[in-house]
């Protein structure tokens, strides 16, 4: 298990500015109100001085998947989708247990005595730095852990997303559990993160990954947060390969 | 003029312009304008905005827009007024639902509440059942919003209802958030489902009618 605390440069602050206008609902080259500029301007600085990034890892190998989960010796993670990607991973595989978090400094002013437009651009800062971090975070984490190794990693799927109900975080804070105080996270009984702004999440590494999301198998066509087309030759060459073996 | 200063008000809140509203208001008010006129000109400007959110105009800019209108209704005191209007007397309950931190989208929706002269209560995030039922009973509501943005939160929401309408059977149960849609809120037992900011007035007023 090991605690990465990644640093915000610039490349990720021009990434975040554009993320944030995006979240909020500006489309490319659509400048934002002069007013809304402004607050976005200062709430880049606030959420950069008060974000205090760390990101969370350990890895487990897998010891079954099926088409439905994948079975780790601390639990199994069960969503069809991830199985399927993993199954369809060629070598030795192993799952990646991730949590990041910004600390829970960006939302003192995202309460409801703020004027609301302020509120909205504190919380799309604070979300997209979540993501940002825990991108970078993991990117740091691969160079030592995977790239070294010439192992491949998917990207990662979290709880409550795609077909992956949101009480398998139980499983991540159970392995990451020696941790969580170490980076400030904890987790409720209806599996809500504190501080709020927190992501966790699996990954599949082995020695080749076909594909970095499991988006392929999913027919959900309005998904907003599709990567790939869904392709449903990738279910048929799952049921060849498990005929074959 | 006052055809003039009426659509200068308009324009103020889609141009999202405190400065222009604040002239056109104080304008409208040395004219003796109607107040209900006034009102009445300050949310056409909201209502031609809240229908572009989905197209064009991005949230942030709309919720300016909001806030012109609060200062302005604010201002003269319309806010309280125009509760003798055409939504008189009608008291909300809106909140977040249990263990749920998610309270931006609730905020949303309770100002735009406001801006149509419902008289709201908002209880806040987390909050637990039997105080929405309470709440409900004390205030004498006719509606009650609930907010829930997570899959494991949202499941409070069937008993809440099944306890509001037990004991208060005129109320009117709206809900809304991220995992929802309208066959969920059906199966839940709501009156109404707000998918967004863009529908939540339409689908309230749907919900009371007949109250």
């Amino acid at each position: 298990m090991i605690v990465i605390e990644p640093k915000i440069d610039g490349y990720l602050e021009t990434q975040l500015r554009e993320n944030v206008l995006r979240r909020l609902g500006y489309k490319d080259n659509q400048k934002p109100d002069p007013k809304i500029a402004e607050m976005l301007h200062e709430a880049l600085i606030v959420g950069k001085e008060r974000a205090k990034p760390k990101g969370l890892f350990g890895v487990l190998p897998v010891q079954e998947v099926t088409k439905k989960a994948v079975v780790t010796t601390a639990g199994v993670v069960r969503s069809s989708y991830f199985a399927r990607l993993a199954l369809l991973c060629e070598g030795t595989k192993s799952i990646l247990f991730e949590i990041a978090t910004v600390g829970n400094e960006l939302q003192k002013d995202c309460g409801p005595e703020v004027p609301l437009y302020r509120q909205a651009i504190m919380d799309a800062v604070a979300s997209e730095l979540t993501e940002i971090i825990a991108d970078a975070a993991e990117a740091e984490w691969k160079k030592y852990y995977v790239d070294k190794s010439g192992l491949s990693i998917s990207m990662r799927s979290s709880p409550g997303y795609c077909d992956m109900s949101l009480d398998q975080q139980n499983i991540i804070f159970n392995v990451l559990s020696a941790g969580v105080a170490q980076i400030g996270v904890s987790l409720n009984s209806n599996f809500v993160m504190t501080p709020s702004k927190s992501i966790s999440g699996f990954a599949v590494i082995a020695n080749k990954v076909p594909f970095p999301v499991p988006c392929v198998f999913c027919p959900k066509n309005s998904c907003p947060d599709r990567r790939l087309p869904f392709n449903p030759l990738w279910d048929t060459s799952i049921a060849i390969s498990n005929a074959s073996t | 003029m006052q055809d003039s200063n009426l659509e200068t008000l308009e324009l103020s809140v889609v141009r999202r312009d405190t400065d222009l509203m604040r002239r056109a208001l104080d304008n409208a008010l040395g004219e003796n304008i109607q107040r209900s006129d006034i009102r009445s000109a300050l949310l056409r400007g909201l209502e031609h905005v809240r229908h572009q959110v989905m197209s064009e105009v991005p949230l942030p800019e709309f919720l300016l827009c909001l806030d012109v209108v609060t200062e302005g209704l604010n201002r003269t005191k319309l806010s309280e007024e125009k509760r003798t209007g055409k939504n008189a007397e009608i008291v909300m309950v809106i909140g977040v639902v249990e263990s749920d931190p998610h309270d931006l989208g609730k905020n949303m929706i309770a100002a735009i509440y406001r801006s149509e002269g419902y008289k709201v209560i908002d209880l806040g995030n987390g909050v637990p059942n039997k105080d929405f039922v309470e709440s409900v009973i004390t205030n004498k509501a006719k509606i009650l919003a609930l907010s829930a943005m997570m899959s494991t939160t949202m499941i409070a929401m069937p008993e809440i209802i099944r306890e509001v309408k037990s004991k208060s059977p005129h109320t009117r149960v709206m809900v809304g958030g991220a995992c929802l849609d309208r066959s969920l809120a059906e199966s839940y037992g709501a009156d109404g489902y707000a998918e967004s900011a863009v529908t939540v007035l339409e689908e309230t007023e749907a919900a009371l009618q007949g109250f």
